[in-house]
């Protein structure tokens, strides 16, 4: 039986630099964990 | 992030990326990665246009109240961590996703309140199923 598996979203984003990257370009090389803060302070 | 930062060794051991994202504008970004010695990528989303895509929650205005989430507060405060000025939604809850090569969502972690992070060793775990 296939299982499918949810693929992650992929989006241009800006970083702390202010260079733009696509998210997924985290992912090509090696498993990513992307980790979404609450709020900064 | 304290425990993410201690344990970046072993993320780095298990082949991961870490990539961190903030409601911070790229200063403010900058600025909270040199005052807590951030050892990852630092992703900018003021407008939480990627929180959005991962379909992260926001917390009830009465969140705040619930009993639990009061003593997960006073409990962090307890431990040393301290609250500054909030900068960003203070609704918006967090959340953690392991993504493979292949772009599958493999570990997905929605938080139920302001203090429920998964545990560092949850997320080793998780990678090691990884291929």
């Amino acid at each position: 039986m296939e299982i499918n598996v949810p693929k992650a979203y992929d989006l241009t984003v800006t970083l702390s630099d202010n260079s733009t990257k696509r998210l997924s370009a985290f992912w090509q090389e090696r498993p990513l964990v992307l980790v979404f803060l609450r709020h900064f302070g | 992030m304290a425990q993410l930062r201690r344990k970046k060794q072993h993320f780095d051991e298990a082949g991961a990326q870490v990539v961190l994202v903030g409601m911070g504008t790229p200063a403010e970004s900058r600025a909270f990665a040199a005052k807590y010695d951030v050892p990852f990528p630092l992703v900018s989303d003021p407008a939480k246009m990627v929180y959005r895509k991962f379909d992260l929650r926001r917390m009830t205005p009465w969140g705040f109240l619930a009993p639990e989430v009061v003593l997960k507060g006073v409990s962090a405060m307890a431990r040393g961590h301290h609250m500054g000025l909030p900068q960003g939604d203070v609704r918006q809850l967090p959340g953690v996703f392991i993504i493979t090569t292949a772009g599958e969502i493999v570990f997905s972690h929605y938080a139920a309140d302001p203090a429920d992070h998964p545990e560092v060793a949850t997320i080793l775990d998780a990678l090691k199923t990884v291929a």
